[in-house]
């Protein structure tokens, strides 16, 4: 009885984990997808005070074999909505992997981005930055997700 | 939930947030604002003297935008010989640019033998040989060099009080600005369209209206 309570309390915060990351990859979707219009559009940005943002968005690095990052951040960000949605649906462990590694790629190419931005360009983008906001905060739950998980199988073997 | 229901509503909130986002980012050229200062004599300008219309910047000759967008200029330039009048004023963001205004400097100090356009092209063409030189002045005079002008003579432009001021003249009119590089067409201000075409667009629009 006491195992059944533990496993559907631990269920529910996975719930609530899953859920932060589904609002938070759709703010991310948001980001990349509107910069990806951007990129193809070729209208500018409007950057903020001293914004250089647009040296950012166009500069060399904005493309990998002429297709904009943003639009990876884009597929990224939709991927992980997608799977969140699927995840609460049907609960499968599989799904639940996915939004715990995931994640991780997101944040070495966010790590990546800043540090262009901060040593390389000396420009930042606030929609980048905001993205690299998003790809953090999914890479704090993913972790989060891990150490459940973690702590689940300890207790089942204790 | 019906599983065909979730899916259909998730498909579809995504769509229309793609359509809304597709719409935002397509937004119109001008952005409101007009001209700080009006276009006088003391502004360094290429093109056609009287033409129809007036393209202003607001630059940073360190900013990477600046540079990437000075070419995009010369050729709309060389394309409305007898329509376009460019006006080039300096907004070095010296927080964040350290090198930016002994840069702007440079080529007023140039301007004043008649080769700022000269000096112009050179500082853009060389930033990144420059942006992070702790004494770019030694760079500035190499390339002052190459265009002969007078060294003596701007060496003492470069540092006198009448650079300063005009450098310091462009940078208090664009105190109201967020960022660089910022353009006024005929007076009101325009998002950078980024491509040569949507700049070409905008001056053909100007032209005919």
């Amino acid at each position: 009885m006491m195992g059944l309570k533990l496993l559907s309390k631990k269920q529910l915060t996975t719930n609530y984990i899953v859920i932060i990351m589904l609002v938070v990859a759709l703010f991310g979707f948001a980001d990349a997808t509107f910069l990806t219009f951007k990129h193809y559009s070729g209208t500018a940005l409007s950057c903020g005070v001293h914004g250089g943002c647009n040296a950012v968005t166009t500069s060399k690095y904005s493309t990998v074999f002429g297709i904009p990052v943003a639009l990876g951040g884009s597929l990224f960000y939709l991927s992980i909505f997608i799977i969140s949605i699927a995840y609460l649906d049907t609960k499968k462990g599989l799904l639940l992997k996915y939004l715990t590694w995931a994640p991780i790629a997101g944040l070495l190419a966010s790590a990546w981005f800043v540090y262009l931005q901060l040593f390389v360009l000396h420009e930042i983008c606030i929609y980048c930055m905001g993205s690299a906001t998003t790809s953090t905060i999914l890479f704090i739950m993913g972790m989060l997700i891990l150490y459940r998980r973690k702590q689940k199988i300890t207790k089942e073997f204790v | 939930m019906n599983k065909t229901l979730l899916w259909t509503l998730v498909v579809g909130g995504l769509l229309i947030m793609v359509f809304g986002l597709a719409k935002l980012s397509s937004g119109p050229g001008v952005v409101g604002g007009s001209l700080p200062l009006a276009v006088s004599a003391e502004d360094n300008y290429k093109g056609a003297e009287n033409g129809k219309v007036v393209l202003v910047e607001y630059s940073d000759f360190q900013c990477p935008g600046c540079a990437g967008v000075y070419p995009v200029i010369k050729q709309l330039v060389n394309e409305f010989p007898n329509d376009l009048k460019f006006v080039y004023r300096h907004y070095p963001l010296r927080q964040m640019h350290n090198n930016a205004v002994s840069a702007a400097q440079a080529s007023e100090a140039a301007g004043k033998q008649g080769k700022f356009w000269e000096m112009h092209d050179m500082i853009f063409n060389t930033q990144s040989t420059w942006e992070n030189d702790p004494a770019p002045e030694i760079l500035f005079e190499k390339l002052a060099e190459s265009l002969g002008l007078d060294l003596d003579q701007f060496e003492s432009d470069f540092s006198s009080e009448g650079v300063r001021d005009k450098v310091q003249r462009d940078e208090d009119s664009a105190s109201s600005l967020s960022g660089t590089p910022t353009f006024f067409l005929n007076g009101k201000q325009i998002t950078n369209p980024g491509s040569y075409d949507g700049f070409k667009a905008l001056i053909e629009e100007a032209i005919n209206n």
